[in-house]
């Protein structure tokens, strides 16, 4: 990769491009080779309560000497709800980035986009670095942009889903749209979803499933790195344009004919 | 264990036990499966043993859990040298029985192995989907996997929705019922003049220097009796919760039933045992709403039957988990100790496979010193 | 005193401060990674030596889990 290509997000810059979840590993161990192979130095955590009886917590200890931590509100239904996870998240992890999750219903996870906008609006105005999971709808980006969000996270598919990308010509005029970083969170399911949301002008991935549940999480982990390496690189080198018909990649001088 | 809710653990009593001197008794600290089938083997090859239980003998993960022997159906993508061990293990549970069998001679019920096989069943189309990807898998490795059409699975297992939408038969697959093995374990075990100390608490360090053999059988517990354990290879409990149900003369399984979301067993003692959870709450062992819930939905999504049986017991046990979720079985950096930790799910399928090496390695049995004690995480070659 | 911990009313002795209920109920305040709300509002760690608890109080303390 070419020098200092460095994906700046808030107040921080990173050199990957790939941001991980932490769930639904076969286990520990292969999660930790998960991440590390993939290169990221980023990766999501829940905040949930406190089990008197869990005196400590091996595998968190584990994830937080090695990555930065960015915690979710993921199951907040309300801006209400998310808004006091994010200053719970704040002050148990000592970070004030925070991944915005409203959700409308369980059956989809599809965000709820009135709560979102409410909830990203409040937390901008508490001092947030409020990085919104969001429809890939052009508009509901720009908004989000527009209350200061450090960041647009439109899904590709259903979180999960690993259904690729739904709406490429979304991600496109949601590029156009917004100056503030783009990053595809939820829907990748293959090394090739990641390029194609490169190559489309995302800044980033923010993944798990298409990791996490893959027969081999730590080579997916190396795929995924290289697939956003290679599309983040396919988009800044600028492609080809499509033609219908063929360019000879030949001369056409000098052929040996047969008399 | 009739009431619904489980009886509080009695109150653990510090013995007197630090400054007592074993005199070349082997010492095995947990009085769960794994250490009471390594205490009776070596109890039965002569030894002088005593298990130490913090609680009530047999009464922790090993009371709580189903008795699947299902390797056949627990294979994970990563895990076919382990799958092999479980295998190794399932096979060595006959020479089990019999040997317990002889030794209880009569005065007790050993249980009997049940060949029922599993019914994986798929009832969404995302269900068929995860089935596909993991007959592919089985076939690929060489395991025996059967494709079950709706109307097939539902032969073999008449009490299944009429919404099963395909089913693998995973033919090999076995269940024991893990009460009264534990029981008949522990009874074998004193019979052929073991000592067992209940209620009773003990570090590895106040026994290596004077045990002949100290090994480290404490499930979940593990962390406490030893700090090699916690900074080498810690051990987290992961809280399974698990319902019984009682059976009816209408309600008779002919195999164990899984789908993607959990199982239903028909035990021998009449109980259904419907499972499970995987939580990470540390020593928690409540009963919650929306586990139960999620697991009567599943069973009744599969067996619409099992609505109308009587709930017997909430429980939830504490699977010992290694970071990579492979048990320790072997050699520890101290020479006479020895740990059998870390089995995670297969408790009650590794008990066989565990007692013969331990006890094989404590008697330097030459064969023995190429027992690997861990199991390392391994990518399958296509 | 009655504290609503994580939902459940119980009885606890009395404790005058977040501290003081932490290490009531074996929790190691200096530990990182928790944070603790009492009545809904979120109350910063430099604020849970002085902060007085009430009779009746709701506190929940959650701190970070595996999650996407």
């Amino acid at each position: 990769m070419t020098m200092a290509d460095l994906f700046r997000l808030g107040d921080k810059e990173f050199t990957s491009r790939l941001i991980l979840g932490t769930a639904r590993y076969p286990n520990p161990q292969v999660m930790m080779d998960s991440l590390r192979a993939s290169g990221t130095e980023l990766v999501t955590v829940a905040i949930r309560r406190f089990n008197l009886k869990e005196k400590s917590n091996d595998v968190l200890d584990w994830i937080k000497n090695e990555f930065a931590l960015l915690p979710n509100t993921a199951g907040c239904y309300t801006a209400k709800e998310a808004i006091f996870t994010a200053e719970l998240a704040r002050e148990a992890l000592e970070t004030n980035w925070i991944k915005l999750e409203v959700i409308g219903d369980d059956e989809t996870l599809m965000p709820d986009v009135v709560e979102l906008l409410k909830g990203a609006e409040e937390l901008v105005r508490l001092g947030f670095t409020v990085l919104p999971y969001c429809n890939d709808d052009p508009i509901t980006c720009r908004k989000l942009a527009d209350i200061g969000c450090a960041a647009v996270m439109p899904l590709a598919a259903p979180i999960g889903s690993g259904a690729g990308i739904r709406n490429p010509f979304n991600i496109q005029i949601i590029r156009e749209l917004v100056t503030i970083p783009v990053i595809i969170d939820a829907g990748i399911g293959t090394a090739s979803d990641a390029a194609l949301a490169m190559e489309l002008g995302a800044d980033a991935i923010l993944l798990n499933t298409a990791i996490s549940r893959a027969e081999h999480p730590v080579m997916m982990a190396n795929a995924m790195r290289h697939g956003v390496e290679a599309g983040r690189l396919a988009y800044l080198a600028g492609r080809i344009p499509e033609t219908l018909f063929a360019e000879r990649s030949s001369p056409s001088e000098g052929i040996v004919r047969l008399a | 264990m009739n009431a619904i809710i489980p009886t509080p653990e009695p109150t653990e009593r510090t013995a007197p036990l630090a400054d007592r001197n074993w005199s070349g008794r082997h010492v095995i600290i947990g009085g769960g499966i794994i250490g009471l089938s390594i205490g009776w083997q070596l109890a039965r090859r002569g030894h002088a043993v005593t298990i130490i239980e913090k609680g009530a003998v047999g009464q922790g993960a090993s009371w709580v859990a189903a008795g699947m022997l299902a390797p056949y159906a627990e294979i994970g993508f990563e895990e076919v040298e382990f799958f092999r061990m479980c295998r190794e293990s399932l096979d060595l549970y006959p020479r089990l029985l019999e040997e317990l069998t002889a030794d209880v001679a009569g005065s007790f019920e050993v249980p009997m192995l049940d060949s029922c096989g599993t019914l994986l069943v798929a009832m969404t189309a995302d269900d068929e989907a995860y089935l596909k990807r993991f007959h592919d898998f089985q076939l690929r490795i060489g395991l025996r996997s059967t494709k079950l059409s709706s109307a097939e699975a539902r032969e073999q297992e008449p009490l299944l929705s009429p919404r099963t939408k395909s089913a693998l038969f995973l033919e090999a697959d076995k269940q024991i019922n893990n009460r009264t093995l534990v029981l008949a374990l522990a009874q074998a075990f004193t019979k052929l003049g073991g000592e067992l100390l209940e209620h009773t608490t003990i570090d590895v360090q106040n026994v290596e220097s004077t045990a002949a053999a100290v090994i480290l059988a404490a499930g979940a517990h593990a962390n406490a009796a030893s700090s090699d354990v916690r900074e080498s290879n810690p051990i987290r409990p992961v809280k399974g919760q698990i319902i019984m149900l009682r059976s009816t003369e209408h309600f008779q399984l002919r195999h164990m039933i899984r789908s993607p979301r959990g199982y239903i067993l028909h035990k021998d003692d009449g109980r259904v045992a419907v499972g499970a959870t995987a939580e990470e709450k540390g020593f928690d062992t409540s009963s919650t709403a929306g586990a139960v819930f999620d697991m009567l939905r599943n069973a009744y999504e599969i067996l619409p039957m099992t609505y109308e049986l009587e709930i017997t017991e909430l429980c939830a046990g504490l699977r010992p988990a290694t970071r990579s979720h492979l048990p320790e079985i072997g050699y520890s950096a101290h020479g006479n100790v020895y740990n059998a930790i870390g089995h995670y799910r297969h408790g009650i399928l590794l008990a066989p496979y565990t007692a013969y090496h331990i006890a094989d390695l404590v008697e330097k049995h030459p064969h023995a010193s190429h027992v690997l004690h861990k199991v390392q995480p391994s990518l399958h070659k296509k | 005193m009655r504290i609503r911990l994580a939902g459940e009313l119980r009885e606890f002795d009395e404790a005058h401060s977040i501290n003081a209920f932490l290490s009531l109920i074996n929790i190691d305040a200096t530990k990182n990674g928790i944070a603790i709300a009492r009545n809904g509002v979120v109350i910063p760690k430099a604020k849970w030596q002085t902060e007085p608890l009430a009779d009746g109080d709701s506190i929940e303390i959650v701190r970070a889990s595996q999650g996407g």
